[in-house]
């Protein structure tokens, strides 16, 4: 009796195994067939792109030079997707590469309708992945359109960082200042992004716009006073305003280093201001940083004396020449 | 047919007896687990590389303002890598960082090749912090590069060479490797990317690959291609597996312990706050991590700690089975040193999922899972010879378990289509698969035993690092393959042979046994 309910278990958990080893095995050749076929299609891609880059890079080196007119690009490209996937990465690529008028034709080049089309629909879709992409896009063409200017600036509002921060970076691709300046505001205000994010979409609002005008330093001096601004910020900030010389924004980091408020007083912010005189030389703050030599905090006094010994230098400089 | 199921289930639960049952939960337990961190990996892996192609950091990196970097090599007789290494480090497309390699007291020309190679003159050097390690012999600086350092000191361990290191820079971030590895070019502004995203990072780690098959030329990695060697193609499957899912898993779950020692970037603040590594661990890397995670949450203080698939370090791995042993070995150490010495974290709520999760299951998984595995052999032999259950069942259990190594290895190498394709040709793909398969019959088993032979001689205080012996990356193969051999020298072929025998006879003789049970008892 015993012997024969072993063999029934037996039996019946062999065949469970069976059943398991069955599954194991079909899921794995799924797996396999997947990864192969998965190469296949990456192989085949690989090789059509190939082909529609070199039949679109001459073509576009000729229409740098005059020679082509953008109809072609959209009679070639259609609404093919890897064709214009393929265009726009060649595209990209040369941006990347070129500036001055170069760029402002490549970046026309990139407006094409079907290009323009697929990617407004990835900035309307539900799908973080998706905005990204489109971000991604306008970050390379001369935003104009005020609906996707006013897509991207209520991006700027999303709670996914990542999604914010694409949107910034698509509009500092703006020619407007107002849109750039917009964008900039925002994401400095923005709690939860760090100093380094900060700096970079810093470096993208002065990246292509290398002239200083006085509406730009009057943002930034609002910007930077701001009180919604945490020190960490507006440290980092004044920082950024001295190491890409702004120049128009000599006069407001002076005042603000004379500036009794307690804002101007945090030990962090107070030696980027006393840092930003060394750095532009500004002889002028040398009385002003000269009380700061006995301060509390050592990282004042240490920064207070190299300034003063580079604005010494240059004042010894002044008085030699004249 | 789902009543027909459950009664299989039932039936198969009455079968095993209490012992064969903890093991068969053991395995459903764990393959349950990995099964998990393979479909986390496959979801997440894509949406990662998403979003971090939106950054794209150039302004960064072109100003004085971003978080500078050392990169620290500790080499211990490494005169066969060293210069290319070096080299290598120096070339990388990065703005402002210096090398420092550390000679730990090494007893080949590891320090003369540098001093050759790189003009190297003494020079002090000043030391920023005050991490203990053994005495400093000389410094040096290179007139050929101005941000080398070379420092020679007393032997001490890695660990000990790292912590010197660390001291002689002075930047906000140190990247540590090994000097048999080499990083490609844009690695660093890869893996600085997650700094730029995340203040609260302290430690990153990127992906180790197995450089063995790649053509190596002017310091850099010119054409990625599979090893030839049986051993080292295996490796390539196990990093893959480990690196792909694994790692990306634990990331995800933000519960990753290990960085690869052989690359890694660290906060130094934070790397100094915590101690620095400890210099009497074989397994410093890990232990460092672990420490980290302790540190800062009996700190309370908010950290991250991250994996990043995509940045690649290029490393050698042994080739015969003598060097992979002891490799295995120490690895198998430094987890249960570090485990053991953290002890206080295992099932302990103050350090949240690291103490509840993490923690327990690198010590019931990771270190454990050798013993269990081969006490799980052995029981299944005793049980077939002395309790007469039948043959076919064990080893149709045998193949199931086969089968879900084979399963996982595989989902790696879809990880690793879905996103980086490294290994350019269809037949790499093919042959990979095929050692993924293979890597489950017998290399699988003789892994378990090293690692288990690991923990005794932990127990037993072992605390050398063994020797490996490094072929370098510019070996000449056909006058390695054609140099006249000693009769030791034939033992790892010996050793070889006999595995492929194993390996092909095995399977016939499960389907033999199997045909025998289904359709002639």
């Amino acid at each position: 009796m015993l012997l024969t309910l072993v063999d029934l278990e037996m039996e019946s958990a062999m065949q469970l195994l069976i059943m398991v080893t069955a599954l194991l095995t079909l899921a794995t050749f799924l797996l396999f067939t997947i990864t192969v076929s998965m190469r296949l299609r990456r192989n085949w891609q690989h090789k059509k792109m190939k082909e529609y880059r070199d039949l679109y890079l001459p073509l576009i080196f000729d229409y740098l030079e005059g020679n082509v007119e953008l109809s072609t690009f959209q009679n070639l490209i259609g609404s093919d997707e890897l064709k214009f996937r393929t265009f726009e990465d060649t595209v990209i690529k040369l941006i990347k590469n070129v500036e001055g008028e170069e760029a402002k034709k490549l970046k026309k080049a990139l407006m094409l309708k079907s290009l323009y089309r697929f990617h407004l629909k990835q900035l309307k879709s539900d799908s973080d992945e998706l905005i990204i992409d489109g971000c991604n896009y306008f970050r390379y063409t001369n935003i104009a359109n005020d609906q996707v200017i006013g897509i991207l600036e209520k991006l700027l509002h999303s709670k996914n960082t990542y999604l914010a921060f694409s949107a910034a970076s698509a509009l500092m691709a703006s020619d407007t200042l107002r849109n750039r300046m917009y964008a900039l505001e925002i994401f400095a205000k923005r709690k939860g992004i760090t100093k380094m994010a900060l700096l970079e979409l810093f470096w993208r609002f002065k990246r292509d716009h290398k002239g200083q005008n006085v509406e730009e330093a009057e943002f930034l001096k609002a910007l930077i006073s701001d009180d919604n601004l945490t020190s960490k910020k507006r440290t980092l900030l004044i920082q950024a305003v001295s190491e890409s010389n702004y120049y128009l924004m000599i006069k407001p980091l002076q005042d603000w280093l004379e500036s009794n408020e307690d804002r101007w007083k945090e030990p962090g912010v107070l030696s980027a201001l006393i840092d930003a005189q060394r750095i532009f030389l500004n002889s002028e703050a040398t009385e002003s940083i000269k009380t700061y030599l006995q301060y509390p905090d050592q990282k004042v006094r240490k920064v207070a004396h190299e300034a003063i010994l580079v604005l010494d230098q240059q004042f010894i400089y002044k008085k030699a020449i004249a | 047919m789902l009543e027909q199921t459950i009664s299989h289930i039932q039936q198969f639960i009455n079968l095993v007896d209490s012992l064969g049952w903890v093991f068969i939960l053991y395995f459903l337990i764990v393959n349950g687990i990995y099964l998990s961190l393979v479909v986390v990996s496959l979801l997440f892996i894509r949406k990662h590389q998403k979003y971090y192609s939106v950054f794209e950091p150039e302004g960064v990196f072109q100003s004085d303002l971003y978080k500078s970097i050392s990169i620290i090599s500790p080499a211990y007789n490494e005169e066969v890598n060293i210069v290319n290494s070096v080299e290598a480090l120096l070339q990388l497309q990065h703005r402002g960082f210096e090398v420092v390699v550390v000679n730990d007291g090494s007893t080949d020309s590891t320090l003369q090749k540098l001093i050759e190679h790189f003009r190297l003159y003494e020079s002090e050097i000043e030391l920023h912090s005050t991490l203990p390690h053994e005495n400093i012999i000389k410094s040096y600086r290179s007139s050929r590069y101005d941000n080398l350092i070379v420092i020679d000191k007393v032997n001490g361990g890695k660990g000990d060479a790292l912590n010197c290191g660390i001291n002689a820079s002075a930047n906000d971030l140190f990247c540590s490797i090994d000097a048999d590895s080499i990083l490609e070019q844009d690695v660093l502004k890869q893996m600085l990317q997650a700094f730029v995203l995340d203040d609260k990072l302290v430690a990153a780690g990127g992906i180790v690959r197995v450089a063995n098959g790649c053509t190596i030329s002017n310091y850099e990695i010119q054409k990625i291609d599979i090893p030839k060697g049986f051993l080292a193609r295996i490796q390539t499957v196990e990093y893959l597996r480990s690196f792909l899912f694994g790692r990306i898993g634990w990331d995800y779950f933000k519960s990753l312990i290990i960085i690869s020692g052989a690359f890694g970037i660290f906060d130094r603040n934070a790397v100094i706050r915590a101690g620095g590594y400890a210099r009497d661990s074989v397994g410093e890397d890990m232990e460092l991590v672990v420490r980290l995670h302790r540190f800062f949450r009996e700190q309370e203080e908010e950290y991250r700690v991250r994996f990043l698939p995509k940045p690649v370090c290029w490393t050698e791995v042994p080739e015969n089975w003598n060097d992979l042993a002891t490799q295995r070995n120490r690895w198998q150490r430094g987890l249960v040193d570090s485990i053991w010495r953290h002890r206080t974290m295992f099932f302990n709520k103050k350090y949240g999922r690291m103490g509840l999760t993490t923690i327990p299951y690198f010590t019931l998984v990771e270190l454990l899972g050798p013993v269990i595995e081969m006490v799980g052999y052995i029981y299944f032999i005793f049980v077939i010879i002395f309790m007469g259950i039948y043959e076919p069942f064990v080893l149709l259990f045998i193949t199931v378990s086969i089968l879900l190594g084979f399963l996982l290895s595989i989902s790696s190498l879809i990880c690793e289509e879905a996103t980086f394709r490294r290994y350019g040709s269809f037949k790499n793909i093919l042959t990979l698969t095929l050692y993924a398969s293979l890597e489950n019959l017998g290399y699988r088993q003789i892994h378990a035993w090293w690692r288990f032979v690991a923990i005794i001689d932990y127990i037993r205080g072992k605390k050398s690092w063994g020797k490996i012996k490094r072929l370098g990356f510019d070996r000449d193969t056909t006058s390695v393959m054609s140099a006249p051999k000693s009769l030791s020298e034939y033992m790892p072929k010996i050793k070889s042979s006999i595995y492929w025998a194993i390996v092909f006879l095995t399977p016939p003789a499960v389907l033999y046994i199997l045909f025998s049970f289904l359709y002639f008892a």
